[in-house]
């Protein structure tokens, strides 16, 4: 384990946000979307229930829904028919019980990185407490000296950590990762996986990730949800649904984790032997 | 979202240097400063003016000398009349200023930020832009008499449109990742536009500004010239009409003075707002 120790973070009575991670239930979640002269079905019959505190990295080929997933659960597009549930609430408008990481950093650039992080603190967060949240997050994604930085100013690795931590602000109970790491280079990615990790153990929080690299999410999840055609079907669905046990950090030489990585890679089409 | 303000420029003049082998004559004359460059154009202007009229060459009835001219702004502002007319016309283009693109901000974020409000708007708004400025004096002197109701709304028309017109662009093109952020986040509303929106558009708002500034000393001269008994542009009027050619140079040469004394001063802030909000 990488960090026991538990943050202590400030609670507020009337903060209508949590600290407890939520599950999240996909209810026969379809996606329609409809154009002038066609409808196409992305996703159909989506169930899952994704237990609260759980890593599930969902992975899929391009086009099949992935984001369109994560994004029904955050409010930002809402399935044509099915429904998302965090926790026992339905999903029906922007849901502030979570919190998104997109592929972009996407900050305000005439904010500073620390103003930038409060963008994420939810309403009604006392300003004491809201500041004392922002320095701990500083401290966790390491950006402490960069605090009073403007985005142009840091680095792409540095402008993805504070959207981390803007996300990580709200205190959500369910974080959303779109990508998050997809547009940085290698060596940041492996820091960031680490970083997420370490973040994990020590901010009860669910956390749903969108992600093309298998290793990224053989490393890091608790379970793969694999999204994919079946054989004559337009829209996609669960195709694999793997629980991964293994403690962290996993060694990616185990012959488990072989075995895993070549099967979830046929299933997104691609021959393990060559890579 | 990096500066991309910077980049271009430097190309730019890399590429000018590039092209030449040895330091050329405009390279070395860029060498100087600035203030010093932009003032050569003025002096020699003044120069040969000096020149052509002492010499006789250009009659003095059709154009007094410099002296005669620097004389004429003594006098007026001996009587009290240069500072009544230079007072009435600043005071004329800030409030029409003001008030226009406040108006242009208003209706710009609307039409800007509001499918509905485009749709219901824009083709009229588009259309009453068509109308040429002074097609408006004889109707707003009519309903509005000639007192100062009548000018300043000219001036509001000719702040409001440039204003009006950047802002509705500048919002509809407004990062649409960032709006989308800031809406998972819970920002709706004017909460959003503030938080996101108005910050993104701030230095759209400034360019719009100084045009619209532009405008109001255009719009005010349009007013002042077809019915006024004070200000530059009945000083214009009256000058033609008594033969004082040296007043009516000297009103020209504050007009110009006065326009480009409020556009710095506007420009130093635009300068500071790209610098905060980008």
């Amino acid at each position: 384990m990488i960090m026991a120790t538990a943050f202590a973070l400030p609670q507020t009575a009337d903060s209508t946000s949590t600290s407890t991670a939520l599950p999240v239930d996909f209810r026969n979640v379809s996606r329609t979307f409809t154009t002038k002269n066609e409808q196409r079905t992305v996703l159909a019959d989506v169930n899952l229930h994704i237990d609260a505190g759980q890593v599930v990295a969902i992975l899929g080929a391009s086009g099949c829904g992935k984001s369109t997933l994560l994004r029904s659960v955050s409010g930002l597009d809402r399935p044509s028919s099915g429904a998302v549930f965090t926790g026992a609430r339905e999903v029906n408008d922007i849901n502030e019980l979570c919190a998104v990481a997109f592929q972009e950093p996407r900050l305000l650039p005439w904010r500073s990185v620390r103003e930038n992080i409060s963008l994420g603190l939810a309403s009604g967060t006392n300003r004491l407490e809201g500041n004392e949240l922002i320095d701990q997050l500083l401290e966790l994604t390491g950006l402490s000296h960069a605090a009073d930085l403007r985005p142009r100013e840091i680095s792409g690795g540095m402008a993805q950590r504070v959207s981390l931590a803007r996300a990580l602000a709200r205190r959500p109970g369910v974080l959303l990762l779109d990508e998050p790491f997809g547009a940085l280079d290698a060596l940041t990615r492996l820091k960031m996986q680490d970083l997420l990790l370490s973040i994990h153990a020590s901010f009860l929080t669910t956390v749903l990730m969108v992600t093309h690299d298998v290793d990224e999410a053989l490393t890091l999840a608790d379970r793969v949800v694999v999204l994919g055609r079946r054989n004559g079907q337009q829209s996609a669905t669960v195709i694999e649904d793997l629980r991964l046990e293994a403690p962290h950090p996993r060694s990616h030489s185990n012959e488990q984790f072989v075995a895993n990585r070549a099967r979830l890679l046929g299933l997104l089409g691609v021959d393990a032997t060559n890579h | 979202m990096s500066s991309p303000t910077q980049s271009p420029k430097a190309e730019r003049s890399d590429l000018t240097a590039g092209n030449r082998n040895k330091p050329g004559l405009a390279a070395r004359i860029l060498q100087a400063p600035k203030w010093l460059l932009s003032l050569i154009i003025p002096i020699v202007t003044i120069a040969v003016w000096q020149y052509v009229t002492v010499t006789g060459i250009v009659a003095p009835w059709s154009l007094p000398t410099p002296g005669a001219v620097i004389t004429a702004a003594g006098e007026l502002f001996q009587g009290g009349d240069l500072g009544k007319h230079i007072g009435i016309s600043t005071q004329r283009v800030l409030l029409g200023f003001a008030i226009g693109s406040l108006l242009g901000l208003f209706f710009g974020a609307l039409v800007g930020l509001s499918k509905l409000a485009d749709a219901l708007l824009s083709l009229s708004i588009g259309a009453l832009r068509a109308v040429p400025s002074l097609a408006w004096v004889p109707l707003l002197v009519l309903w509005m008499k000639m007192g100062e109701d009548s000018k300043v709304t000219l001036i509001i028309i000719g702040a409001f449109f440039p204003v009006f017109t950047t802002v509705s662009l500048a919002l509809r093109h407004v990062d649409a990742q960032l709006v989308e952020a800031a809406r998972s986040f819970g920002f709706k509303g004017l909460n959003l536009l503030r938080t996101v929106q108005l910050p993104a558009v701030v230095p759209s708002i400034f360019s719009g500004l100084r045009l619209a500034l532009a405008q109001a000393w255009l719009f005010l001269v349009a007013a002042e010239l077809l019915g006024a008994s004070m200000g530059l542009g009945f000083l214009l009027t009256d000058s033609q009409n008594n033969g004082r050619l040296d007043r009516l140079i000297l009103t020209i040469i504050l007009l110009a003075v006065f326009g480009k004394i409020t556009d710095a001063l506007l420009s130093v802030a635009e300068r500071w707002a790209i610098r905060r909000w980008t």
